[in-house]
């Protein structure tokens, strides 16, 4: 079967503590339950959650939505933020995870990059070092939220094939930028390799393309 | 979700909880008096420890029985020296003694896959916590949830068969020696079966290049051989009122003994592949009839029996000069009437709507396959065009237990990555290597099947491309249609099975599926 590897980056710096960190986990619990049932991705996305803070770190591996268990997201105090070290762990994992170039296996889909941070990498040199690498590992889209007003968009449009904002880091804009991310995530379950970037749905309006 | 109150006083609600025990069965006025402890032959024994043993009283009593049997207690197994004292003491319901009620962290269950199903969930993990002699009963609070759950004993699992799909919290009590009762709060995720999810919305027969969700086909050609052809929408696209992008068309000559059979598929993000697939059969087999006409295959009869009977390269040389005319050039006007629909739909976007959006030829992408099938004497010379990926191959030739692949399928890094006949890529300035990649042909005394397919049947059926060469894979997809469809029926029901083989289930493949068979 093809996969869709799905690998989700999420900001935990001690800036996201409280109920910006709280509007992540509810997130991302009804992205999954969404994703559970639209039948599509519930047979072939696969899902991936790191996080970064002072390090980046799996926090679930690829995982079948079928098999995927959420485990609470938290934050330390305080501390930088290694955007530059989640890129390379992201580009770890695609070549430890994603089947391609085979004619034994049954290759998977091109995978898909979500990042959501709401400060700016503390890593900068390695975050510019990794955006090369990514691009070899060939996302099919590379999709980065700046949550809040001291996200750096900049050095996220570098990374990011679509790069969105949200003003605030409150639930009811988290959950109205996971929904989408779940639509993005259907529709890239059903898009056909045929198209090298693919076309995400677009976004609601608390969710602003820049 | 039915959360609750994890205070002193915990009553257990016989009515919604299945009560498991790890108790041993004891017989009914069997006394234990001694301080050896309960005179049982089971193992797994409540309470072993000699000192703490001084007289018996109910078994009931650990699971929070009402206190009549607790005063009856002398006609049954034995419970800690606490727990007779306080039994007798204070004839109330158990709940209202201060056991120790100690919490713990939520436990995931491992999901349950498909609602409906038998589910098992081994709890050895949370009870290896315990010593297991300590466990005095064990009690699984399904509350308001509906779903029917049970605590096996012996298996040390949750047994059940949730009917609905979502997030359930259940509550597993495990009440130890010492009056301590620990209270695990269980989460299980229960999927839907993605098979329910499905719909299947028509698309729409009005719409801008409608085609039909599906279509069938039927051709006795004489002869012992026969077409049949079926082509179904995936439910990739049923699920969106999308059309199906596949198309396949074919061609029977009864005087000159020849079939032509092309199949398409239209890429799923190409928004007008639909048409380009269309257009990319009929084109196939329009130039192939015009360039196959009069006396096309008298004149090169005697140069296939020459490179076949006697191995003569220039022979062999002329065939692939002859099909380049025949087969590529087909192709290649195929592909320039796509350019042609882009072109004129663009024009038409701007006259009508005042759009002016730019159509391409990409927006028509669409694989193309076609295979011509002659009558040479008692022989039969087979030759294909191939672009992208799916299958075309000659099923058992020649008698044999083998399978020839009639091309290489075009495949990328990554999957659903393919060749279509509208890329530059497809089109090197070059005929030779066209040739070589793109052009297969034989003479063959026979064979059971030539077969045409999109990757909607090759993809859930070969998985690999190395799998599309090995016959033992084809014998089990032979046999598998066969076995629904009879194909010996040699009638236009042999069409409609087919069509109806087509639904066959198969995760995660769920793109459109054609196969076209000449047998």
């Amino acid at each position: 079967m093809r996969r869709l590897p799905v690998y989700l980056l999420i900001d935990t710096s001690g800036s996201m503590k409280g109920e910006p960190i709280e509007a992540v986990n509810a997130g991302l619990r009804t992205l999954v339950s969404s994703l559970r049932r639209d039948p599509q991705a519930l047979e072939t996305a696969y899902i991936s959650i790191i996080t970064f803070d002072r390090e980046a770190k799996v926090i679930v591996p690829l995982t079948a939505i079928e098999d995927l268990q959420l485990p609470e997201i938290t934050t330390p105090e305080s501390g930088p933020t290694m955007t530059g070290a989640a890129l390379e762990l992201v580009c770890n994992r695609v070549d430890l995870e994603v089947r391609s170039v085979s004619n034994d296996v049954k290759r998977d889909w091109k995978p898909l990059m979500f990042i959501m941070t709401d400060g700016s990498p503390s890593d900068i040199q390695k975050y510019r070092e990794q955006i090369p690498e990514c691009r070899k590992r060939h996302f099919a889209a590379i999709t980065a939220c700046a949550a809040g007003v001291g996200a750096k968009i900049d050095a996220l449009k570098d990374l990011a094939t679509s790069t969105v904002s949200l003003d605030t880091c409150d639930s009811a804009t988290f959950s109205q930028f996971f929904a989408w991310v779940s639509a993005s995530i259907s529709s890239g379950a059903q898009s056909v390799g045929a198209v090298s970037q693919l076309v995400l749905p677009s976004p609601p309006a608390e969710v602003s393309l820049v | 979700m039915t959360p609750r109150d994890d205070n002193d006083e915990f009553r257990v609600d016989g009515g919604e909880a299945s009560a498991g025990t790890l108790e041993p069965p004891v017989a009914e006025g069997e006394a234990v008096v001694d301080s050896e402890g309960p005179d049982t032959d089971e193992s797994q024994a409540v309470v072993i420890n000699p000192a703490e043993v001084v007289s018996a009283v109910d078994d009931d009593v650990g699971r929070g029985e009402p206190p009549e049997s607790a005063s009856s207690g002398s006609d049954s197994a034995c419970v800690s020296e606490t727990a007779q004292a306080t039994a007798t003491a204070a004839p109330q319901p158990d709940a209202e003694r201060a056991a120790a009620v100690i919490g713990h962290p939520v436990w995931r269950l491992p999901n349950c896959k498909i609602a409906g199903t038998e589910y098992v969930a081994d709890l050895a993990g949370l009870f290896s916590e315990f010593n297991p002699v300590e466990i005095q009963n064990v009690t699984l609070e399904t509350g308001d949830t509906g779903v029917d759950c049970n605590f096996d004993t012996k298996l040390k699992a949750i047994l059940c068969r949730p009917m609905d799909a979502g997030d359930f919290d259940f509550k597993l009590n495990i009440d130890v020696v010492k009056y301590e009762r620990h209270v695990f709060p269980l989460r299980l995720t229960v999927n839907p079966d993605p098979k329910t999810l499905w719909k299947n919305i028509p698309s729409d027969q009005n719409a801008f290049y409608a085609k039909p969700d599906s279509s069938n086909a039927f051709l006795a050609c004489g002869d012992g051989l026969s077409i049949v052809a079926a082509s179904q929408r995936g439910r990739s696209h049923a699920q969106d009122g999308k059309p199906r992008d596949d198309d396949f068309a074919y061609f029977h000559d009864e005087d000159r003994q020849y079939w032509i059979l092309a199949a398409a598929d239209g890429a799923g993000s190409a928004r007008f592949s639909r048409k380009g697939s269309e257009i990319a059969v009929k084109s196939m087999i329009d130039e192939i009839r015009l360039s196959t006409s009069g006396d096309f295959w008298t004149s090169i009869e005697p140069t296939l029996l020459k490179w076949k009977d006697d191995g003569d390269p220039s022979s062999e040389q002329a065939i692939r000069t002859i099909l380049y005319k025949v087969l590529v050039s087909a192709a290649f006007e195929a592909r320039k009437r796509i350019g042609q629909a882009a072109k004129d739909l663009q024009v038409r976007h701007q006259a009508e709507y005042g759009r002016d959006e730019k159509i391409s030829p990409r927006d028509f992408a669409t694989t193309l396959m076609a295979t011509i099938v002659k009558r040479i004497g008692n022989r039969w010379f087979v030759a294909s065009y191939w672009v992208g990926d799916g299958a075309v191959a000659v099923y058992r030739p020649d008698g044999t237990s083998s399978v020839l692949l009639h091309g290489m399928p075009d495949g990328g890094e990554f999957g659903g990555q393919t060749a279509f006949l509208t890329m530059d890529s497809v089109w090197p300035n070059d005929a030779k290597s066209i040739i070589d990649r793109r052009i297969r042909f034989d003479l063959l005394d026979s064979f059971k099947a030539v077969v045409l397919m999109t990757d909607g049947i090759s993809d859930p059926k070969f998985e690999t491309d190395n799998r599309l060469r090995q016959v033992d894979a084809w014998d089990d997809l032979w046999h598998d249609i066969d076995s629904a469809v009879c194909f010996g029926d040699r009638n236009d029901s042999v069409a409609e099975r087919l069509l109806s083989w087509m639904d066959f289930w198969s995760l995660g493949n769920h793109d459109d599926r054609t196969l076209l068979i000449l047998y």
